[in-house]
């Protein structure tokens, strides 16, 4: 893997954004260059305040950079108009909420179902057949019938990560995936998320929360706007937090 | 795409307070506009019913006579020439009845007098007359004999007469002869509306006589159609027909017959011109007065609509207050702008369709017990006006449905503001938003 530019679903190159806060700036990214190769399954760690957010959004194509280039699965999301950004993000981005964000008045198998009933190309057999396989690999099978009020939040964070995964996106982005939940459902999420990632899924997400980074094989480090470690080669601190937690 | 509008639905049902406060709201303005739609539609039954039976076929050829410039009859000369060619003009006219028509004369009691529209009927071939007057005292079969008459219980009872007591009807003649006849009461039928108090039937031999008419002539050619809603398109028909004929032909005017003397009186041609008439043009003011009691509710309709709009409005800015994380992931995962739009007027739309049914259906409920109940109405002036002794209703599908829509649009429409809002959601609240 990583042979080539090919490969790489998301470049960030030169990535700034600001926001005008009242008077002056807040300068959130301030030059960021990531590369992210088709089967990573990243950490993008940093204090709060750091940027991780604005990265994540960035790359999500629900914002766009003050200068330099986000290129998501080779295209320039710069040059992109709104409806096509959308479009990118049903097609190519998968997206995993802090607080899940399903659809209150839907059921479990019409969540999961929801992106791809936005989409033209898929058929209701596929629609049926991707739907029911995701529910089963999260491990709500029973829970079919259900809607989100009635699950824990555990089992919400699991139908959201099927509801990100039945497009098939080349990326999935997680903002604090486990933040709400308590640690040992944290666990099993990021434990499910792994799986997911051996099985072909690509993976980016942000956390300040040493257990996830230990379980991250890549910790993308920032700080203040900038990076601090593209998170190649030996991983101490990761080590460290692992060591820590158990 | 369907889901979006289960979504919309289930929304509706998710916030129950709400949704039930705005419906209700909703309901009571169909409620209100359905009612009134229903007593207008009644009223303008009534209105046909008794003017086509009183006073007016569907379409009436009359006209006047003028011997000399200032004294105008209300005759038609020759009328079975008129009528061959009336005849021939239209295929919806089912049939054409004659009468006499007499001028606003004194008719006496020995108790009192009245100022009534006399007219000559030729009780024996009079269908409408027959079909549609409740007798309760005499009969029709005794008023064709020369010298009798019919009145209307209301005027019987202020005459103070009954079966066979004699009145006495003045006519005033064209050569300005006041002449009087004596005539004996055979049928006292049941009032039908403001008309009948004013009307007062006689034979039309009769009639001919009180005012020295010739017997080759009429007042008015009374044509009955298929179906009333043809009533304009014939009368246009007549018209033509009529003028092509060679007939002088009055203008077409809103105003009953015996509003139009005067006006002919003071015109300077002598000779015969003829008119044409709807029941519409007959019935005058009336007929305007309903029109406009359908605008009045109409016009309050909007304005209770407008009130629930602003309701309506503040209800969903709330709900895209409270569902921007939803809406702003819905967005994030590639839901268009377009499609959240949809997802909020559709909301609206189903709240009020909803709404607006429950409240049409209510109302017929009510019209259906009112009209079982038959609320009776004594008062001659609202009598008059209601054109019938009762309160009576009709629900017109076409016209509910008309509410209905008319109340559902309004309502999406008053959804396109919050809908916007929704649309405009940035994805990126999804993102950061805790909850
Ligand atoms: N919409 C915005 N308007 C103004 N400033 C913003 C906006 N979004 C983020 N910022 C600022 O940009 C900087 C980076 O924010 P960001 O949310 O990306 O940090 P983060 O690393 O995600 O923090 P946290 O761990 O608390 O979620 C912060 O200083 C923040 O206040
Ligand atoms: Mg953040």
């Amino acid at each position: 893997m990583g042979n080539g530019a090919g490969d790489a679903v998301v470049v960030l190159e030169a990535v700034t954004k600001d926001y005008p806060l009242g008077k002056t700036t807040v300068h959130a990214v301030r030059g960021v260059d990531i590369r992210l190769e088709r089967g990573e399954f990243a950490v993008l760690a940093g204090p709060s305040g750091s940027g991780k957010t604005t990265v994540l959004n960035l790359i999500g194509c629900v914002d766009v950079a003050t200068s330099g280039k986000v290129i998501i699965a080779g295209r320039d999301t710069k040059l992109l108009k709104e409806s096509e950004r959308t479009r990118l993000r049903l097609e190519t981005l998968g997206f995993i909420f802090q607080s899940f964000n399903l659809i209150p008045v839907l059921d479990l198998y019409q969540n999961v179902e929801f992106p791809l009933l936005l989409r033209k190309d898929i058929d209701k057999a596929e629609r049926k057949r991707r739907v029911l396989e995701l529910v089963e690999r999260v491990g709500l099978t029973g829970q079919m019938k259900q809607r989100p009020g009635e699950l824990s939040g555990g089992q919400r964070q699991r139908v959201a990560i099927a509801r990100a995964l039945v497009t098939r996106p080349a990326i999935v982005l997680a903002d604090e995936p486990t933040a709400n939940l308590d640690s040992a459902t944290g666990q099993s999420i990021l434990e499910l998320m792994r799986q997911m990632n051996r099985d072909g899924t690509t993976f980016l997400f942000s956390t300040h929360d040493p257990v996830v980074m230990a379980a991250a094989r890549r910790v993308i480090r920032i700080a203040d706007g900038k990076i601090a470690d593209q998170g190649f080669g030996a991983n101490p601190s990761a080590g460290a937090a692992a060591a820590h937690a158990h | 795409m369907r889901r979006i509008f289960v979504i919309a639905f289930r929304n509706i049902f998710a916030h129950t307070r709400r949704s039930a406060i705005l419906g209700a709201a909703i309901a009571f303005v169909t409620f209100f506009l359905v009612s009134s739609f229903a007593a207008s539609s009644a009223l303008q039954d009534s209105m046909v019913d008794s003017a086509t039976t009183l006073a007016s076929g569907h379409v009436n050829v009359g006209g006047f006579y003028k011997a000399s410039i200032g004294v105008a009859q209300p005759q038609i000369v020759d009328y079975a020439k008129v009528e061959a060619v009336v005849k021939a003009a239209s295929p919806h006219i089912r049939y054409i009845q004659r009468r006499s028509r007499g001028k606003f004369d004194r008719v006496t009691s020995e108790k009192t007098s009245l100022m009534n529209a006399v007219a000559g009927i030729d009780f024996k071939q009079d269908q409408q007359l027959r079909n549609r007057l409740v007798i309760l005292e005499g009969s029709f079969d005794a008023l064709e004999q020369p010298g009798t008459a019919l009145v209307f219980k209301r005027q019987a009872d202020e005459l103070g007469v009954k079966v066979g007591d004699s009145i006495t009807v003045s006519g005033l003649t064209a050569r300005g002869v006041q002449n009087r006849m004596d005539a004996k009461v055979a049928a006292i039928a049941k009032d039908m509306g403001g008309l009948s108090q004013i009307m007062t039937f006689l034979p039309e031999k009769s009639v001919n006589e009180l005012y020295e008419f010739r017997a080759e002539n009429t007042g008015v050619l009374m044509i009955f159609l298929d179906d009333k809603e043809h009533s304009l398109e014939v009368a246009a028909v007549v018209r033509k027909a009529l003028a092509d004929a060679g007939y002088d032909m009055m203008e077409p005017e809103a105003r009953p017959f015996w509003q139009k003397y005067q006006t002919v009186e003071r015109e300077d041609w002598t000779g015969q011109k003829l008119d044409v008439s709807t029941w519409r043009d007959e019935m005058g003011d009336l007929a305007k007065t309903v029109d406009a009691l359908d605008g009045v509710s109409v016009l309050l309709t909007l304005v209770l609509l407008s009130i629930i709009a602003i309701g309506l409005w503040n209800t969903l800015m709330m709900a895209v207050r409270e569902r921007t994380p939803e809406i702003g992931a819905l967005r994030a995962i590639g839901m268009s702008r377009g499609k959240v739009r949809l997802m909020f007027v559709a909301e609206a739309g189903f709240l009020a369709l909803m709404a607006s049914f429950a409240g049409a259906v209510l109302a017929g409920i009510m019209v259906a017990i009112l009209n079982a109940v038959e609320i009776g109405v004594s008062d001659p002036i609202l009598q008059f006006i209601l054109m019938s002794d009762h309160l009576s209703f009709r629900i017109d599908p076409a016209r509910v449905l008309n509410a209905i829509l008319l109340i559902s649009v309004f309502a999406s429409i008053a959804a396109l503001w919050p809908a916007h809002r929704a649309a405009k959601i940035q994805p990126g609240t999804a993102m950061s938003h805790t909850g």
